[in-house]
């Protein structure tokens, strides 16, 4: 059998999402390249958590995180839930040399139990080069999660007194920008509602 | 070092079946001269593990085992030199650049070569730093 070129390997890349996440993570050679597969693979593991949303009623934020977890495993990216650093980490990604993302999860209960899931990220995140960025993923079974990202975004910017900038991405996602406390350095977290509402018995829309 | 030991240590992070494949992947490699492990193309390496290269379970474990803390498996290219009747290796890097700009210079002519996506072919190494692991004599 022929060797597969450099051609077949870019089709097989091409013909699904994960055969692309595969290539962009085989590919990666620096931390900004392992942060952009690993924003690819929690993007598809939420959308299929999203996808499966009708099975997910009543589960805990740490089931949802050890599926998340097992997801991004499945497509090759180490993943763990519940390693130290710094305190319990719900979702920790370590790649290459010294790449660590890390996500704190919470189930929606209003801003407040937001804002702590962002201190929480804030003590664990070390804030050195390749471990600077890291996401507040809130799952949301209430109807209208854009609605709710939006109001705690407008929320943040009350409470954080050493943010540098808060910007919407798309309406389940926005990004803020702090000082890192003990590094002094910016560090980056992105702030993704996962929509997980479900009732069979009204309209969709 | 134990290989039972470093592939649990390389493997901490994924889960079955990808994991088995990685674990199948490392116990061959300590079977196999290291001089063997410095040119391993897709279908060989999923040879090792009976797998498909383009099986979604065997490129998850290529994943990870490119991109792990201390990773095992280097990709490169090589391509058939027609002037010199020798292969070239190629790194990545390189590759990537040329994938980006549409574009590739043969490195020792300087020749613009047209198709080059057909020419070039992934090939891995394992890493001297996994190499010394699975050949010292720490337990």
């Amino acid at each position: 059998m022929p060797e597969p070129t450099l051609s077949d390997y870019l089709a097989m890349s091409k013909l699904t999402p994960t055969g692309n996440l595969h290539f962009e993570i085989t590919t990666a050679q620096n931390n900004a390249e392992y942060l952009s597969a690993v924003n690819r693979g929690v993007r598809m593991a939420l959308a299929e958590l999203v996808a499966q949303r009708r099975h997910k009623i009543g589960h805990s934020e740490d089931a949802l995180n050890v599926e998340v977890v097992s997801l991004l495993r499945f497509s090759g990216i180490m993943a763990n839930h519940d390693v130290k650093y710094g305190g319990h980490t719900d979702i920790s990604v370590k790649l290459g040399d010294d790449f660590l993302w890390i996500a704190e999860a919470k189930l929606w209960k209003g801003c407040a139990w937001a804002f702590s899931g962002l201190k929480q990220l804030g003590r664990y995140m070390s804030g050195l080069p390749g471990q600077d960025r890291g996401a507040v993923i809130l799952y949301v079974f209430k109807p209208d999660a854009a609605g709710l990202l939006k109001s705690w975004r407008t929320e943040l910017a009350k409470l954080v007194t050493r943010y540098v900038d808060i910007n919407e991405v798309e309406p389940l996602k926005f990004q803020s920008k702090h000082i890192h406390l003990a590094a002094g350095s910016t560090i980056l977290v992105d702030h993704i509602a996962v929509p997980l509402f479900w009732d069979s018995a009204s309209l969709s829309v | 070092m134990n290989v039972d030991l470093l592939a649990a240590e390389l493997t901490d992070g994924l889960e079955p079946p990808v994991s088995d494949v990685c674990m199948g992947l490392i116990h061959r490699f300590a079977t196999i001269p290291a001089t063997e492990q410095r040119r391993m193309s897709f279908t060989w390496l999923a040879s090792l593990v009976d797998r498909e290269w383009d099986d979604a379970i065997f490129q998850s474990a290529i994943s990870a085992m490119t991109s792990v803390r201390n990773h095992p498996l280097i990709l490169y290219f090589v391509m058939h030199d027609a002037v010199e009747d020798r292969e070239l290796s190629i790194e990545l890097g390189y590759v990537k650049e040329s994938i980006q700009h549409h574009i590739f210079i043969h490195p020792t002519t300087g020749e613009e070569i047209p198709d080059f996506e057909r020419l070039l072919v992934p090939v891995f190494r394992t890493s001297p730093a996994f190499q010394r692991r699975l050949h010292s004599d720490d337990a």
